[in-house]
C-alpha cells in the first residue's frame, strides 16, 4: 500500500486557465514551465486567437481541453474543471500558476527540494503584480499580495475531500479544504505580468471585471477603481543576489 | 426484584431524574445522595417522596447494601457509589449520569468514565458523555434532550425506553436492539433542525455521528459538510478533530484501504506516522481486520474494535483488545489479556498496574489502588497522577458516606445515624 | 589572608528565600566540611551560588556567601560570570554536565553521576559529554567522589593527563555514627529510610517495597527519615499513601536535625538506599555503615564503591520486589544483619572524615603550589 506523502520521486504537473493569450506570456509561461515541470494540463477558455495551437507546441502539455463556451463569468466551475482534468493524470504535486505568471528564476533549482518531502501538503509564495513593465511592481494599501503567501503548490493526495467555494470571480486557484492541511511558506517569488501592460491594456481589464462584477461582490471595489490610478506607488524588482 | 436507587442528591433534590421512577416495582429504595453546596442549587424543597403506584422508601446506603444482591437492580446517579459497595454485587447495575455541575464537572466525568464501563448499561443526560459511551460500549442511552422539570402530562420517549431497559435487564436480556430507537430520533431531531437553521458545523457533525452508530452511509456526506465548515470557520486541528473521523466511516463500509489513506491525510505526528505505517504494514499483509479494529480504536470507537477483534488470535490482536478494553472501561477484560511476555516491557507492566489499580478503586480497595498505582509510578513517574486523584476520590466520598468515613475503613464501622431506616412518604 | 572562591548552584537556601541558612543536602554539607579544610590552611573561601530569589552578600555558620541572582534559563551563564565577580583561585564544585566556560587552572568537583537514567533522551546524554569534555580540556583537575565519573570521562571523552581526576570518595564521622546494639527493640525490627522524600532517591519503590514487607513482617517499622517538599507531586503521593495506609501505626515519619541522626541509625536494624539515579558515595549509606545497621542499597552510582554484596550490605536492582525480598531476607535472618553490621562498621572505617581531610589538603596544596593559590 503506497504512502499518502512521498518524500522522493514526486511527479510535478503544472495547471493552467487560458483565454485568448496567444499574443500575450502565455509562450514565456510554458517555456519556462518546461524547464521544471513533468507535464503541463490546461483548460482553454473558448479562446478565439490561437492558444490551444500555442499550447500543443509544448511537448509538455499532455493533456489541453477545450471549451467551445466561456465560463469566464462562473470562474468556480472553470477553477472546478482545471482541478478534475489535471488530476485525471496521476500527479504528485499540481502548480496552480496563471498564464501571466512566472516564477523567479532560482525557483527552478529548489522546487524539487520543496515537493520532495512528506511533512507539509502546500507551499505559499509571495506574488508581485508588475506594473506597466517589466522592472517594477506595485505596492500600496490595496496592491500587496506580495506580502502575503499564495498557496499555489499543493500536494495531490487521491481520496481527499476537495471542494471549491461557489464563487463567480476571483476563485482561489486551489481546493478551499487544503487551509486544513499542513502547509509551509517559501522565500521564492513569483512574478505576476496581468498589469505589466500598457494603461490602455490596464483600463480594458479594469472595464471588464467591472462588467462582471458591477457591485464589487467577489472583490474590493476600492481596488478596483485603483486600477486607473495614474501615479500607483511603484518599486524597483530585483532579482534574488543582484 | 428489589429495587433500588443510589441517588446524587437528596430526594428533595432530584427533580431532574425523578421522571425515570416509574420502574414496574413495588417499592423503589432510595439512598440520598450528598446534599447539594449551595442551598441555591437545590432544585425543589421538602416534596413528600411519593409516586404513582409505589412507595419509595429511603434507607441509608448500608442499609441498601444489606438487600440481597441477586435479588436486587441498583442504579446509580453519583460515581463513587460502587467503591462503596465492596463485595455487594447486584444483579444489574445501571448508571445513571446527570449533568455534573460547575466545579466538579472535569472530575465528575472522569469517574463516570471509570465507572461506566463495568455496569450492564448507562444513561446519560449529558449529550456528549452520551456519544462517548455509545461509542465505548453497548447498553447505552440518552436521559437528555427533554425539559429539565419533569414532564407531568405524561411520560416522555426517554422515560418509556428507560422503562423498557429496566424491565429487558431485570428479566436478563439484551438491550442493545433498543439503542437505535434514540440514535434514529436525535438524526430526525437535528434533521428538523438543520432544515430550520441551515447548515451547522456542530449538527452535521452530531447527525454523522448517530447515522455512524446506525451503519447510514449519509454519515459520510454529513461529516464531509461539516469539516468545509470547520475549514472555512478557520478551526485549528479540524484534520483530526472532523477529517479524521471518515476513516472510521469508510472502515465501517469495509473500505479498509480508503479507511487507511484517510487517516494517513490527517497523521501528522511522529507517533501518528508510525500508526500509518503500521496500518499499511497490516493491510499489505492482508491483516484488515486488525486495521479495521486499529482505526476504530483511533476514532475512540472501541465498541466496533472490540467486535471485531473478538475472536482474532495473534499478539497484536490481543494487545488492541486490551487497549480497546482500557479505553472502554472493561477493566477485568483488559487484565484477561495481560501474558506474562508483557512484563518485559515497561509501558505495559505500567499499564497493567494503573488496570489493577482501577479495579481496587472501583471495588473501595483503597490501599490495592494505592500500592498498584505507586507500582504504576515506579515504571513511569507520570503515571502519578492516578494516585493524586485520589485526594479528590477521599473528599467526595466523605461527603458520599457521611463525615469521617474512609472508604478502606467503612466495613468495620457502625451504620451512620442520619438517615438510616428513615422510611418516609409512602403513599 | 589567600582566598579561594568555590562556585556552585547552591549552599545557602536560595530556594526557600532563607540565605541565613545552609540547605539541608549532601552538595552542601560537602562544601561545608571542604571550606573547613580550607580554613585550616589559612585559606579564607568565599561561597558564589546560584540564587532564584534575588542576590545576596551574607555570612552563614561563618563563611561568607555571594547570591547571584538567575533564572532557570539564565543558570549556565550566570555560573560561568560567578568566576568573573572574584579576584581569588576558583573551584568549580557543581554544574559539571553545564556546557560552561571554565577560568584556566581551576579545580572541579563531579558529586556523582545525575544524568544515569535509562529514560533520559540520548540527545541530551550527548549533550553532557560535551559538558564534560569541555570540563576535561579546561579544568586542571576534577576531584570525583565516586568512580563511576572516572569510567564514564573514560569511556566517553579524550584526554591525555590520566591524574586529571581524581577519586576521593565521600566520608563519615566514624567516631559520631557508631554502633549501639542496645539501642534496638528486640522482638521489633526497624527499616529505615533516611533520605528526602523524593522521587531520585528511591521514594516511590520505597513505598511498595514497604506495602510487601508490612503485609509480610508484622514484626517490622517502617521509618522514613526526610523532609518532603510540600505540595510536590512526590510528597503529596507519600502522604496519601501513608495517611489511611492499613498498617499506618507501623509506618513513621519525622525530619530530624543533622544532630539527631546518629540515634536514628542506631535505633534502625535496616537502612534502606533505594535510589534510582543521581547518587554518589551517599553520606546516608555511609552513616548507616558506619552506626553497624544492616543497608540494603540499589546498585546506582556510587553505591556500587561502598557495598559489596552480601559482604557488608545487600546490593540489589533498585526494583520495589527486589528491594523488598533484599529487605524480607535481612528481616528474617537477624544473625546475617549482624554480620553485615559489623563489616558494615569495618567499611565505615576506611572512609572516615580524617581520611578524606587530609587527601584534600593535599591536592589543595598541590593546586596551590602550582601557582593557583
Amino acid at each position: 500500500m503506497r504512502a499518502v506523502r512521498k518524500s522522493r520521486g514526486n511527479r510535478l504537473t503544472a495547471m493552467m486557465q487560458v483565454r485568448n493569450e496567444a499574443d500575450r506570456y502565455l509562450s514565456t509561461v510554458l517555456e519556462d514551465l518546461s524547464q521544471f515541470v513533468d507535464d503541463i494540463v490546461i483548460v482553454d477558455d473558448a479562446s478565439t486567437d490561437g492558444t490551444p495551437q500555442l499550447c500543443r507546441s509544448f511537448s509538455k502539455v499532455v493533456k489541453l481541453v477545450v471549451l467551445t463556451e466561456s465560463h469566464f463569468g462562473r470562474e468556480w466551475k472553470l477553477r472546478e474543471l482545471l482541478w478534475r482534468v489535471a488530476v485525471s493524470t496521476g500527479p504528485d504535486w499540481l502548480l496552480a500558476l496563471d498564464a501571466d505568471e512566472i516564477f523567479e528564476d532560482r525557483a527552478k533549482d529548489r522546487i524539487r527540494a520543496l515537493i520532495d518531502q512528506d511533512r507539509y501538503d502546500w507551499v505559499g509564495f509571495r506574488i508581485f503584480d508588475f506594473w506597466g513593465g517589466f522592472t517594477h511592481y506595485r505596492e500600496d494599501e490595496h496592491w500587496n499580495l506580495h506580502r502575503r503567501f499564495t498557496p499555489v503548490l499543493v500536494r495531490y493526495l487521491p481520496g481527499f475531500h476537495y471542494v471549491y467555494p461557489p464563487m463567480d470571480l476571483h476563485v482561489p486557484r486551489i481546493p478551499l479544504t487544503y487551509a486544513a492541511l499542513p502547509g509551509t511558506c517559501s522565500g521564492l517569488r513569483i512574478k505576476h505580468f496581468g498589469w505589466a501592460g500598457t494603461a490602455e491594456e490596464r483600463r480594458r481589464k479594469y472595464e471588464r471585471y467591472r462588467a462582471l462584477d458591477p457591485e464589487g461582490r467577489w472583490g474590493c471595489d476600492a481596488q478596483y477603481r485603483s486600477v486607473l490610478d495614474p501615479n500607483p506607488r511603484l518599486v524597483e524588482w530585483r532579482e534574488e543576489g543582484e | 426484584m428489589n429495587v433500588v436507587w443510589f441517588g446524587h442528591v437528596p430526594w428533595e433534590d432530584f427533580a431532574d431524574l425523578r421522571r425515570f421512577c416509574n420502574i414496574p416495582a413495588r417499592v423503589l429504595y432510595w439512598v440520598d445522595g450528598p446534599a447539594p453546596r449551595s442551598p441555591l442549587a437545590r432544585v425543589s424543597h421538602g416534596e413528600p417522596i411519593e409516586r404513582a403506584g409505589a412507595d419509595v422508601r429511603r434507607i441509608s446506603w448500608r442499609r441498601a447494601l444489606e438487600l440481597p444482591p441477586d435479588e436486587t437492580v441498583a442504579f446509580i446517579s453519583h460515581p463513587l457509589w460502587p467503591l462503596l459497595f465492596r463485595g455487594w454485587r447486584p444483579r444489574r447495575l445501571v448508571a445513571v449520569w446527570p449533568e455534573p455541575s460547575g466545579e466538579d464537572r472535569g472530575w465528575w466525568y472522569r469517574f463516570a468514565t471509570l465507572v461506566s464501563g463495568a455496569v450492564d448499561a448507562v444513561w446519560a443526560v449529558s449529550e456528549p458523555m452520551y456519544l462517548q459511551e455509545s461509542f465505548r460500549r453497548v447498553g447505552v442511552f440518552f436521559a437528555g434532550g427533554g425539559s429539565e422539570v419533569p414532564d407531568r402530562e405524561g411520560p416522555g420517549e426517554a422515560e418509556e425506553l428507560f422503562v423498557r431497559v429496566a424491565d429487558r435487564l431485570m428479566r436478563g436480556m439484551s438491550v442493545e436492539d433498543l439503542e437505535a430507537v434514540q440514535w434514529r430520533s436525535r438524526v430526525r431531531d437535528y434533521e428538523k433542525l438543520l432544515q430550520s437553521s441551515g447548515p451547522h458545523e456542530t449538527v452535521l457533525f452530531l447527525t454523522a455521528a448517530y447515522r455512524y452508530l446506525l451503519h447510514d452511509p449519509k454519515a459520510e456526506e454529513d461529516l464531509l459538510r461539516s469539516f468545509e465548515l470547520a475549514v472555512v470557520a478557520g478551526r485549528p486541528d479540524c484534520l483530526r478533530t472532523h477529517y479524521r473521523f471518515l476513516s472510521a466511516v469508510r472502515a465501517q463500509a469495509g473500505d479498509i484501504e480508503g479507511a487507511v489513506q484517510v487517516y494517513g491525510v490527517t497523521a501528522l505526528e511522529e507517533g501518528e506516522r508510525r500508526e500509518y505505517d503500521r496500518l499499511r504494514d497490516w493491510v499489505g499483509r492482508g491483516e484488515r481486520e486488525l486495521a479495521a479494529a486499529r482505526i476504530y480504536c483511533l476514532n475512540d470507537d472501541f465498541r466496533s474494535a472490540s467486535r471485531v477483534l473478538r475472536g482474532l488470535s495473534g499478539d497484536a490482536a490481543r494487545r488492541l483488545r486490551a487497549e480497546a478494553a482500557v479505553r472502554a472501561g472493561r477493566w477485568a477484560d483488559a487484565l484477561q489479556e495481560w501474558v506474562p511476555a508483557d512484563g518485559r516491557i515497561r509501558a505495559r507492566r505500567r499499564d497493567a498496574a494503573v488496570v489493577r489499580g482501577t479495579i481496587d478503586l472501583l471495588r473501595g480497595n483503597r490501599a490495592g489502588a494505592v500500592h498498584h498505582f505507586l507500582r504504576a509510578a515506579a515504571e513511569d513517574i507520570q503515571a502519578l497522577g492516578r494516585l493524586l486523584e485520589l485526594r479528590a476520590v477521599d473528599k467526595h466520598l466523605e461527603r458520599l458516606a457521611g463525615k469521617g468515613e474512609s472508604f478502606d475503613e467503612s466495613g468495620s464501622k457502625e451504620p451512620g445515624q442520619s438517615v438510616d431506616g428513615d422510611d418516609a412518604g409512602a403513599q | 589572608m589567600r582566598r579561594v572562591a568555590l562556585l556552585t548552584h547552591s549552599f545557602a537556601d536560595a530556594y526557600n528565600g532563607r540565605p541565613d541558612r545552609i540547605f539541608g543536602g549532601g552538595l552542601e554539607r560537602y562544601l561545608y566540611d571542604l571550606c573547613g579544610v580550607l580554613r585550616e590552611m589559612g585559606v579564607h573561601p568565599e561561597i558564589h551560588q546560584l540564587s532564584f530569589s534575588g542576590d545576596f552578600h551574607t555570612e552563614v555558620e561563618g563563611i561568607e556567601v555571594f547570591g547571584h541572582p538567575c533564572t532557570p534559563e539564565t543558570a549556565p551563564s550566570v555560573f560561568e560570570g560567578m568566576a568573573d565577580q572574584t579576584g581569588a583561585p576558583v573551584i568549580y564544585a557543581s554544574f559539571i554536565w553545564h556546557r560552561i566556560r571554565y577560568r584556566p587552572g581551576s579545580l572541579g568537583i563531579c558529586h556523582g553521576i545525575s544524568w544515569d537514567r535509562a529514560d533520559l533522551p540520548a540527545v541530551e546524554k550527548e549533550e553532557v559529554i560535551r559538558a564534560v569534555q569541555g570540563a576535561l580540556d579546561q579544568l586542571e583537575r576534577i576531584v570525583s567522589v565516586d568512580s563511576h565519573f572516572i569510567t564514564f570521562c573514560r569511556s566517553t571523552c579524550v584526554y591525555e593527563d590520566e591524574k586529571k581526576i581524581v577519586v576521593l570518595p565521600n566520608a563519615v564521622d566514624t567516631r559520631r555514627y557508631r554502633p549501639d546494639p542496645a539501642a534496638r527493640r528486640p522482638g521489633l525490627v526497624r527499616v529505615l529510610y533516611p533520605r528526602r522524600i523524593s522521587w531520585e532517591r528511591g521514594i516511590i519503590p520505597m513505598m511498595v517495597a514497604a506495602d510487601e514487607i508490612l503485609d509480610r513482617y508484622p514484626q517490622t517499622v517502617v521509618e522514613f527519615v526526610g523532609e518532603a517538599v510540600n505540595g510536590s507531586p512526590v510528597a503529596e503521593a507519600f502522604f496519601l499513601w501513608m495517611e489511611h495506609h492499613p498498617h499506618r501505626q507501623r509506618i513513621e515519619h519525622r525530619v530530624l536535625s543533622f544532630e539527631q541522626m546518629p540515634e536514628a541509625y542506631r535505633r534502625a536494624d535496616i537502612a534502606v538506599i533505594p535510589s534510582i539515579f543521581s547518587e554518589g558515595t551517599s553520606y546516608a549509606c555511609l552513616e548507616a555503615l558506619s552506626s553497624g545497621t544492616a543497608v540494603v542499597a540499589a546498585n546506582v552510582g556510587g553505591l556500587n564503591d561502598l557495598i559489596l554484596d552480601g559482604y557488608n550490605g545487600l546490593l540489589v536492582a533498585p526494583d520495589p520486589d527486589v528491594l523488598a525480598e533484599a529487605v524480607g531476607r535481612c528481616i528474617r535472618e537477624p544473625g546475617l544483619r549482624r554480620e553485615l553490621g559489623r563489616r558494615g562498621r569495618e567499611t565505615a572505617l576506611v572512609f572516615d572524615k580524617k581520611r578524606w581531610r587530609s587527601h584534600w589538603r593535599a591536592i589543595l596544596e598541590e593546586w596551590t603550589a602550582l601557582g593557583a593559590g
